[in-house]
């Protein structure tokens, strides 16, 4: 047994951009132990919610996390329409679910590139941004931000897509698909990229349920779990089947991604082909009394936002679980017993998304 | 399957063109719905108050008595809260970002004379 | 809509907390989550705990209320990624938990002041 090293990574690490530190504990280049920290970019976003309008709160909740931060508003709007038992027309919650889909498959470029960025290539690392911006084109265009969409609001959404620019966003889509291909095949073929990823950072079945693993992390170790099952938004008309994988190696992860790139693509494709006419938003009136959980299924996995509001103006009580904070469990669990020079890799598989945690 | 893929995509990216925009030369687009930056149109402005009420940063600060509407740039974020709200009209989102320039930390705008048809005297 | 139902929330005791919780192992549930929030109850601070429990997409949630300060016993031995949230609750509002299965002693949240959450 050799000499035991203590290894500080982060906060400031070049390969993971993100505030996350970690004491990692090493036996000559093998990693026994990992310690993580966190809070150090703490906002308390969560206290913010008694001093904020319920209905203006929409607007903080959607900057809780730049990449899924739709989807951040649209728990909290739905927590609150639940306990309101607001009945939001269905034009918007097709439109919900087409801005959520948006949001999913630009998180993954996103993680494409940043994953390639871990292992060294750079080149990957352009290709997959230079996709993800063509997805931001399309935000941008539809909801009037680029990240934060700030379309999400109480009662329906703040503005409706024409159905030309519905059918633009499907061809563009589809030319898209042409370029993911090229990118997801080096991904998945390459023989210099397999070597990083296969058979690193194994998380069996059994030791992803116990240690409570959610989103791509939980399908790649082959269980399947979605909380797009729970039927919000409109996916309940949509039909889908969750993406799993059986190896739960750092290149199982990859795959779940790669193929929810293209199930998000289709999805979209339903929901434009099944979208209502009509309105898109009704009035809120009266405010919030009553508790409640809303579980959604962000990119990262499951999230749950627990909102709990007194008749007042005021909500008492929000809280996120984000993904990113389940998922620590499994990943020093990923990390034990793996090389010091996949910590990247591992740490960057499960996706983490530091601003999630410190809300 | 696909043998050789990272080779042909280096390869391809050598012949083709470059993807990004030389910037300053080439600006970006932008969308007509692009939130950029909020602009304020002082003369029909009531002074009602409620597009400060409903801020959720609280960029805005309206002074009713002295005619005086003040927003504080960088608080913005640019949600188009006020815009959805303001009954008269006179908030608008440009779909333009704020250049990257040093700008007064606070716009003021003020009334001279009541009711006159609106000189924006920015301090 | 086939959304989640207004919640139903089973209000337990400190004691029975581990007993119940470890029942709801066995039949097969995940825990989701534990939350913490503080709340005026009279004119006095009281914390009440959420555990939610989670099978087939159907949530199970068990309340216990303690006073600031107390001391409850952990579930990680049960479910081995409560000590995640175990860790936060002991570091956001300074609720000791006794035994936890990998407890970072108050140095899992850096924070500039501690249990920010019980402050007003
Ligand atoms: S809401 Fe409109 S009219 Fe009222 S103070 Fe604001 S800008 Fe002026
Ligand atoms: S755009 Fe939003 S943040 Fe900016 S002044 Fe209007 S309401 Fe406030």
């Amino acid at each position: 047994m050799g000499k035991q090293t203590i290894i500080p990574f982060g906060p400031q690490h070049p390969v993971l951009p993100e505030p996350l530190h970690l004491d990692l504990v090493l036996e000559d280049e093998r990693i026994v132990d990992a310690i993580p920290s966190i809070g150090y970019v703490h906002r308390g976003l969560e206290l913010l919610v008694s001093k904020k309008e319920y209905a203006e709160y929409v607007y903080v909740a959607e900057r809780i996390c730049g990449i899924c931060s739709f989807m951040h508003g649209l728990g909290y709007c739905q927590a609150v329409e639940e306990i309101m038992e607001i009945q939001v027309p269905e034009r918007a919650l097709f439109l919900r679910t087409i801005w959520a889909e948006l949001s999913r498959i630009h998180s993954h470029l996103m993680w494409f590139g940043l994953a390639a960025d871990a292992f060294g290539l750079e080149n990957l690392f352009m290709l997959s941004w230079r996709l993800r911006e063509s997805v931001l084109d399309i935000i941008e265009e539809t909801s009037g931000g680029r990240v934060i969409f700030g379309a999400c609001k109480i009662g329906g959404v703040r503005r409706d897509i024409s159905p030309e620019t519905l059918r633009d966003m499907c061809q563009k889509l589809e030319k898209l698909k042409g370029h993911m291909d090229r990118l997801t095949g080096v991904f998945l073929n390459d023989r210099s990229v397999g070597y990083r990823l296969k058979g690193i950072g194994v998380l069996t079945r059994e030791d992803a349920q116990r240690l409570g693993a959610v989103g791509p992390l939980l399908r790649a170790s082959g269980v399947d779990m979605d909380m797009r099952r729970l039927g919000y938004a409109a996916y309940e008309r949509l039909s889908f089947e969750p993406v799993t994988e059986n190896d739960g190696d750092c290149y199982a992860r990859c795959a779940v991604r790669a193929r929810e790139l293209y199930q998000s693509i289709d999805l979209i494709a339903q929901a434009v082909s099944m979208m209502p006419d009509g309105e898109v938003d009704t009035k809120v009136l009266g405010a919030p009394k009553g508790e409640c959980f809303m579980r959604l299924e962000q990119p990262r996995g499951e999230v749950l936002y627990y909102v709990r509001a007194d008749g007042t103006r005021y909500i008492e009580r929000f809280r996120v679980r984000t993904p990113t904070f389940t998922n620590i469990p499994s990943m020093i669990h990923c990390l034990k017993g793996c090389d010091f020079s996949d910590v990247p890799n591992v740490i960057l598989t499960i996706d983490p998304c530091i601003s999630c945690i410190e809300r | 399957m696909k043998k050789f893929a990272m080779e042909r995509m280096s390869l391809n990216n050598l012949f083709r063109k470059p993807s990004t925009r030389l910037y300053p030369d080439a600006p970006k687009k932008y969308f007509p719905n692009t939130r950029g930056r909020l602009v304020f149109n002082l003369s029909d402005c009531t002074f009602c108050t409620l597009c400060q009420k409903k801020c959720p940063t609280h960029a805005i600060t309206v002074r009713r008595e002295q005619q005086e509407w003040e927003l504080e740039r960088m608080r913005c974020i640019a949600c188009g809260n006020c815009c959805d709200l303001c009954r008269k009209g006179c908030l608008t989102m440009k779909n333009e970002l704020t250049k990257a320039v040093i700008l007064p930390e606070r716009e003021y705008y003020r009334r001279e004379k009541p009711q006159s048809s609106g000189e924006d005297a920015v301090k | 809509m086939a959304m989640e139902k207004r919640i139903e929330i089973f209000i337990l005791t400190v004691d029975e907390l581990v007993s119940r919780t470890r029942s709801l192992h066995d039949e097969g549930y995940r825990l989701v989550q534990i939350c913490c929030s503080k709340v005026d109850e009279s004119g006095k601070a009281v914390l009440e705990l959420d555990y939610t429990f989670d099978k087939h997409y159907n949530l199970y949630n068990i309340r216990i209320s303690i006073e600031e300060g107390a001391e409850i016993p952990s579930i990680s031995e049960i479910f081995g990624s409560a000590f995640v949230y175990e860790n936060e609750i002991h570091d956001l509002y300074g609720v000791s938990i006794q035994g936890i299965s990998i407890d970072y002693r108050g140095n899992f949240y850096k924070t500039a002041m501690p249990h920010p959450f019980t402050q007003d």
